[in-house]
């Protein structure tokens, strides 16, 4: 078999028009009928097929051959070296339009799968694994960078607060044995002049609720609900959680859009805001099931949680779904109060 | 040698095609994914060996010769750190000062180190490129300058602060001020490093030279800035003048936006900010297409290999924002399955815009010596994303 192509002696530029002669397991490169280099094929280091790109020969003493004819080195290495088949695996893969486009399924597939149960399976074990430091200090720092920066003093009355705070007490005394010490904190928080009706919880059991959103409170049981929520979160580690999965999301989307070349930095934002939106739902839905739970365990109403997270969201129960639900942190006001009220009437038609 | 033969201009081509490429790129993913990972450092390998083995130059290609192998070592490494630093960003904010302190430190070592990696990775007809730059000099332009600029404002706002002058909330609003400073800077930093690195760059035993003025690179990024300057002026223009027509319409017929319904408001509202990001985008790509090919240009055609071939680059700004452009609309709307066909225009753009210009051919070129490498930096700056061509 005659295979042309360039002879480069070794550490040489210069390139000569030549030929391969295969003859076996034996091989020599002849330029203008004169051998230049002989050698058995398996001493030689032949570069795996990629694309249509050119192969190269190296020689031992660096001396090299170089064609395009990758079919007829394929060949020749077939009858020589059939062992050397992983990487002559791996260009048959990536020859094949049927093969692309099964990968193509198989990838999208797997990054589906990935976001929607590997993330969160994988971010949730080690979240519950973090040890009782870590949780403080995740929750000091955030405590203290919302407290320097977002945070003012409440100016709710000491009567008011010791009445939330007794109701609180009741309400975490059903969570004692969890080994979270509850605290309740309050705190006034404007934005651009206006008061904003908040509250949150930080890992380790701090929860804070702002001046305003007591007084949006019409009746002491809307309190209870809140705050149960708020309890929710912490008794199922929404917020280690999310804070895990909120870092591997980021890593893998680096590692996966990064390489697109100047693509990356732009455009990868977008999709792991839209993730970490719809794993944020995901809790604050389990969450609310959790309040409605421990209401009518503890024979309050959920009908209080409809009306309290309608005023807050200033939208009534019956209006028509928010459609932006992709882009939302919360599922839509709406969709939970209807949840709510339809607990209601269950909750109703058995106390009767 | 016969030294009265006319200049020959070779260009560079490249003959890589897009659905070629979107084979070898996909069945990458799905292996790194199966991998977990591991075979990224294979499938790296083999994208680099597509493009360097489609890079044709007077009927010859290069050759990238990194191996999976020696890549992933550096490569596992420098994941771990990224992950440990994204996990560490909601632990403390010193661990967040501690990540970036860690970076700015190991950033010159990185872009040094990753030089040379690469170049010694390359080869042309048989002879390898070289690299003999010094981690040092890298150390010099990329952090101790930076920092010394950085620390002369922030020494004088430091002094107007203790002498009572100013209030601490205004300190820390005018140190920034000292980050600002440091980009002022940037265009004889970049010279300075650019100039270094072609000089400390050779083929096989061969040198080559480049002779940059800082001047020629201050003028290109000003032009930059007066480029992006006119451009949102004009904008702005265009965008008083639809206010004016919005106006008007208002006045004359009544058409009025908050007669829209109030489901229908959110998404005008995100249609306007989505245009907004476009528009940003396109200005950013402009500047940036501007700035791209004129230091490019300047730099290979005033750069000779052995002082007998001519580098040449030809790149105008309107085609290369063109490219990168309409690149990234396509990436975006097939939600990244035309990346493939996007990296192989863009190589093919880059390629048919350069040549190499001699009355010589390559075949006196010879070998030096090999020296080992490893591919620590490479790996480290590639998983931090650090720009690593700055230093050319």
């Amino acid at each position: 078999m005659n295979i042309p192509g360039h002879w480069f002696e070794a550490g040489s530029a210069a390139r000569y028009d030549a030929t391969l002669v295969v003859d076996a397991e034996r091989c020599r490169v002849e330029v203008d009928g004169q051998i230049v280099a002989t050698g058995d094929i398996t001493e030689l280091r032949i570069s795996d097929r990629v694309g249509n790109i050119a192969r190269h020969l190296h020689w031992p003493d660096n001396g090299k051959f170089e064609t395009l004819q990758n079919d007829a080195i394929d060949q020749m290495l077939r009858a020589n070296q059939p062992q050397g088949s992983a990487t002559v695996l791996i260009w048959r893969l990536e020859s094949s339009w049927v093969v692309a486009i099964a990968a193509l399924f198989l990838v999208v597939g797997a990054l589906f799968a990935g976001y929607k149960w590997g993330i969160p399976a994988a971010a949730d074990r080690v979240a519950l694994s973090l040890p009782a430091p870590v949780t403080e200090t995740i929750s000091e720092g955030a405590m203290a960078t919302l407290d320097n920066w977002i945070f003012e003093q409440s100016e709710l009355s000491a009567d008011e607060q010791t009445r939330i705070r007794d109701q609180f007490s009741a309400l975490t005394e059903r969570f004692s044995d969890s080994g979270v010490n509850y605290r309740l904190h309050f705190r006034k928080m404007t934005m651009n002049e206006e008061p904003v009706p908040n509250a949150m919880a930080l890992p380790n059991g701090e929860i804070v609720v702002t001046d305003a959103f007591v007084e949006l409170v019409e009746h002491p049981a809307e309190i209870s609900a809140v705050l149960l929520h708020e309890i929710g979160h912490v008794e199922e580690r929404h917020g280690l959680r999310q804070v895990v999965r909120a870092s591997a999301l980021s890593v893998i989307a680096g590692m996966t859009l990064g390489n697109m070349s100047g693509v990356g930095e732009l455009v990868s934002g977008v999709p792991v805001f839209l993730a970490q939106s719809s794993y944020s739902r995901e809790h604050e839905t389990s969450a609310d099931a959790f309040a409605f739970d421990h209401m009518m365990d503890a024979g309050i109403d959920p009908i209080h949680f409809a009306n309290i997270i309608a005023r807050l969201g200033g939208v009534d129960a019956d209006a028509e779904p928010a459609r932006n639900n992709y882009l939302a942190s919360h599922p839509s006001t709406a969709n939970r109060a209807r949840r709510a009220a339809e607990l209601s009437r269950q909750f109703n038609n058995r106390s009767e | 040698m016969q030294q009265s033969s006319p200049d020959v201009n070779y260009p560079v081509k490249f003959t890589g095609r897009g659905g070629e490429y979107f084979k070898i790129w996909i069945v990458n993913i799905l292996l790194s994914i199966v991998t977990l990972y591991i075979y990224s450092a294979w499938a790296k390998v083999r994208t680099r060996r597509y493009f360097y083995g489609n890079t044709v130059l007077d009927n010859s290609a290069f050759e990238y010769h990194a191996t999976g192998l020696q890549l992933l070592p550096g490569r596992l490494i420098a994941i771990t750190l990224v992950a440990m630093i994204a996990l560490g960003e909601y632990l403390s904010v010193y661990i967040v000062a501690a990540a970036y302190a860690f970076l700015i430190l190991v950033t010159p070592w990185a872009v040094c180190r990753s030089t040379q990696f690469n170049a010694r990775m390359t080869s042309y007809r048989n002879v390898r490129l070289g690299f003999t730059g010094k981690v040092g000099t890298y150390y010099r332009y990329l952090f101790l300058i930076p920092l010394v600029i950085f620390l002369l404002p922030a020494a004088v706002v430091a002094g107007l602060y203790y002498s009572g002058q100013i209030d601490q909330a205004t300190a820390f609003q005018v140190l920034p001020a000292g980050i600002l400073v440091v980009y002022l800077f940037w265009p004889w930093i970049h010279c300075r490093l650019s100039a270094y690195s072609i000089d400390n760059t050779r083929y096989g035993t061969a040198q080559f030279d480049t002779d940059l003025t800082t001047g020629r690179f201050f003028k290109i990024y000003l032009g930059g800035v007066a480029v992006t300057i006119m451009l949102i002026a004009a904008l702005a223009l265009i965008g008083a003048g639809i206010y004016w027509v919005y106006q008007y319409l208002e006045a004359t017929r009544g058409f009025d936006l908050k007669s829209l319904p109030q489901s229908e408001q959110p998404v005008l509202m995100i249609a306007i900010i989505v245009i907004m990001y476009a528009i940003m985008i396109a200005l950013f790509n402009y500047a940036s297409a501007y700035v791209t090919a004129r230091i490019r240009n300047y730099q290979y055609n005033r750069t000779l290999l052995d002082r007998r071939f001519q580098l040449s680059s030809t790149i105008k700004t309107n085609p290369l924002w063109w490219l990168t452009f309409t690149n990234l609309l396509m990436i975006i709307f097939t939600l990244g399955l035309a990346y493939p066909w996007a990296a192989v225009r863009k190589a093919r753009f880059f390629a048919e815009h350069t040549s190499v210009i001699s009355q010589y051919n390559a075949d006196r070129f010879v070998a030096d010596q090999e020296q080992a490498v490893s591919a620590y930096g490479e790996e480290f700056g590639d998983a931090f994303d650090m720009d690593i061509a700055a230093g050319m």
